[in-house]
């Protein structure tokens, strides 16, 4: 096992961070680490990357635990952390050569690893420019190409995607999927959720600094109810106050929520087999309607079925 | 318009409010150097003091007179000392003048020879040396007139019964070179100003994240001090080096002490500086609180260090507790090793007070410094 963490629990203050959480990452796979802001994702990976000691628990890199700043077994970490850290005023390739050298490489391994790297991200074309230049996806780029040159088996990527346009992070997430096939492990943050369902075979939840789900996909939706949603075009929109049948219909059994906003019309479902009824409800109070789609619960509905509250919420 | 306006500006204040540590700063900074500027130039000026030696080579009742009126003076306060001591106490900037009565100075007087008193006056001291010029001159003629004969009284009709000289005195031929204080003294300020961007860019580093990914590779925090000093070390080295370069071309400044104990100070000021900035940024939680911190750190440190004002001018209380001061031996080291010309021993102390200072700073920083925001 790349990283075990057994019961990490980081207080500051009153304020427990994280408390009790354990994970596990093998070679070879992406694990995603969702929670909202403030869930304590960012505490537990300082602690995996030795930049906070735990109050409780411990860290298991290949099965020995983490211990002090100047732990060899570092090494076989590579974090990319959630700000771009990047010296602005230097080019890529003095970046890359600077944080290589912390981990003590030779000049011309860390030549070979800077090339690697710069190449794998597409920026090879402007190694010598100035980071300052750059566009907010290449500098993302970068970040991530910064963790890679001592070779790391394990890669911890803090909420990489942050502010970056579609076409980096679709190239953030092939170079990902490139790591992963070379058979490193990945702990992956975020609170998208459709980031988690595209690069990991496995999630974990946190909130409110506790693990609340550690799963497959596949197993967290089999685990839940399997709520479904329903989205209803109205042909006559609401304007102003919800409509009065609205209630009504929250009301009907096997509906778990029923929200209006402008036109659209979303319910979620305990099953599609209450299509009909919410559909003859409407018909019932000549409410006409020009569009009906259904969808897949997602992770965000999974969240909100533990949690009783959203992963966008603070 | 107005509604904008007004939540503008209470935007602007709370934002200022909200930096509690920048509004201490900005409220005791002026308070505090107009406290220190009012005890050097305010109220307590009657408690200057010119330290002052007595050299009485005449031994005779008339210049024990003098040595007693010198020393009941309350500006001076000389205390006897022997040629050697006098001379030995000025070269390394002890006390401000020396006051020589010649052999057989009296005597001489007596006869109307008009014998000549010598101030030997620390090249530094040059308003103390006017003061003590004055009292001298007020106090010998007081004492001896019991001892002034006829001849004497016909050559005071063409003037004094004596003369007085003044001779500064440092090591060797040098003189007093205003070029190379000023080069000790900006180069200590702007130095220090210098370790403030230092540590400001410190707290930048860490705010931008850059620290997680440097301590995330196998490395002490002591290594990531170390190479903060050392980085600030060698830019104060190369200001240091180009200031008297610079002082060189355009005023004649030269090393005319010891060349290598020059370099001894110019490493502890370099390393002591850095060092400071390290403290600095121990001390204030944002970059904009650290920079007022560090503003008022390097103006009292520079006032204290005797580059504005004349140390003459600081209350003798002052004066003593700038020794506690590291930038003042910073001033005093520079200055023994260039117009000075002292020797390397000269230098050992002050490089001391400085090494001691940057080892205790980096110490404590490497100890307080908080990594994460």
């Amino acid at each position: 096992m790349l990283l075990e963490t057994r019961g990490l629990v980081k207080r500051f203050g009153k304020l427990t961070a994280v408390d009790g959480v354990s994970l596990r990452v093998p070679a070879g796979t992406c694990i995603g680490l969702l929670g909202p802001n403030g869930a304590g994702k960012t505490t537990t990976v300082s602690m995996i990357a030795g930049l906070i000691e735990p109050d409780e628990g411990e860290v298991l890199i290949d099965g020995a635990p983490l211990a002090g700043d100047t732990d060899e077994k570092k090494r076989r970490i590579g974090l990319v952390p959630q700000d771009l850290a990047l010296y602005d005023e230097m080019s890529a390739r003095d970046n890359l050569e600077l944080f290589g050298a912390l981990y003590d490489l030779a000049p011309a391994e860390l030549d070979r690893a800077a090339v690697a790297a710069l190449d794998l991200v597409g920026l090879s074309d402007r190694a010598r420019d100035r980071v300052k230049t750059y566009s907010g996806g290449m500098k993302r780029r970068l970040n991530l190409a910064a963790a890679l040159l001592h070779d790391p088996q394990l890669l911890i990527l803090d909420e990489p995607t942050v502010g970056v346009d579609p076409q980096s992070r679709s190239a953030i997430f092939a170079n990902l999927t490139e790591l992963r096939g070379r058979g490193k492990g990945i702990l992956y943050t975020t609170h998208y959720m459709e980031e988690a369902e595209r690069l990991c075979q496995r999630i974990v939840i946190v909130d409110h600094g506790v693990v609340i789900a550690d799963d497959t996909l596949r197993g967290l939706e089999q685990a839940r109810p399997p709520t479904r949603r329903l989205t209803v075009e109205l042909a006559a929109p609401a304007d102003g106050a919800p409509p009065a049948w609205l209630p009504d219909l929250r009301a009907l059994a096997g509906i778990e929520s029923a929200e209006i906003s402008g036109e659209t019309l979303a319910v979620t479902l305990v099953d599609l087999e209450r299509v009909p009824a919410v559909l003859g409800f409407l018909g019932e109070r000549r409410q006409r309607f020009t569009h009906v789609a259904t969808e897949r619960a997602d992770l965000e509905d999974i969240f909100l079925s533990l949690t009783g509250h959203t992963l966008r919420d603070p | 318009m107005r509604r904008a306006l007004v939540a503008l500006v209470r935007k602007d204040l709370k934002l200022f409010r909200s930096d509690k540590r920048a509004v201490i700063v900005s409220l005791v900074l002026p308070a505090a150097l107009a406290l220190m500027f009012g005890m050097i130039f305010g109220a307590e000026r009657h408690e200057v003091h010119v330290k002052t030696r007595v050299v009485d080579l005449d031994g005779s009742a008339g210049s024990q007179r003098i040595a007693g009126a010198l020393a009941a003076d309350k500006m001076l306060g000389a205390r006897p000392a022997t040629r050697a001591e006098a001379d030995d106490l000025l070269r390394h900037d002890d006390i401000d003048v020396a006051v020589v009565i010649p052999r057989g100075f009296v005597a001489r007087a007596a006869q109307g020879d008009q014998p000549t008193i010598e101030i030997l006056s620390n090249p530094t001291s040059v308003a103390e040396t006017g003061i003590a010029r004055g009292v001298v001159d007020g106090v010998v003629a007081r004492a001896i007139a019991p001892d002034l004969g006829p001849e004497a009284a016909r050559c005071a009709g063409a003037g004094e019964p004596y003369a007085t000289t003044v001779k500064p005195v440092s090591s060797g031929d040098t003189t007093y070179d205003g070029g190379s204080h000023a080069l000790a003294g900006m180069g200590v300020q702007f130095i220090l100003i210098g370790a403030v961007d230092s540590a400001v860019g410190m707290l930048n580093e860490r705010q931008r994240g850059l620290f997680r990914r440097l301590r995330t590779a196998p490395l002490a925090r002591a290594v990531l001090i170390a190479s903060r000093l050392i980085s600030g070390a060698l830019v104060a080295l190369l200001v240091i080096a180009f200031l008297y370069a610079f002082g060189s071309f355009t005023m004649g400044v030269s090393i005319k002490g010891s060349q290598a104990g020059f370099a001894l100070v110019a490493v502890g000021f370099a390393l002591m500086a850095s060092a400071l900035g390290l403290f600095m940024a121990t001390i204030g939680k944002t970059p904009q609180a650290t920079r007022g911190i560090g503003i008022f750190v390097v103006l009292i440190a520079t006032m204290l260090s005797g580059a504005w004002f004349p140390a003459f001018l600081f209350p003798e209380w002052m004066q003593k507790a700038t020794l506690f001061v590291p930038t003042r031996w910073a001033v005093d080291g520079l200055d023994a090793m260039t117009w000075r010309g002292l020797p390397l021993a000269d230098a050992v102390l002050p490089a001391a007070v400085l090494f001691l200072s940057a080892l205790a700073l980096a110490a404590w920083s490497t100890f307080r410094f908080r990594w994460e925001e």
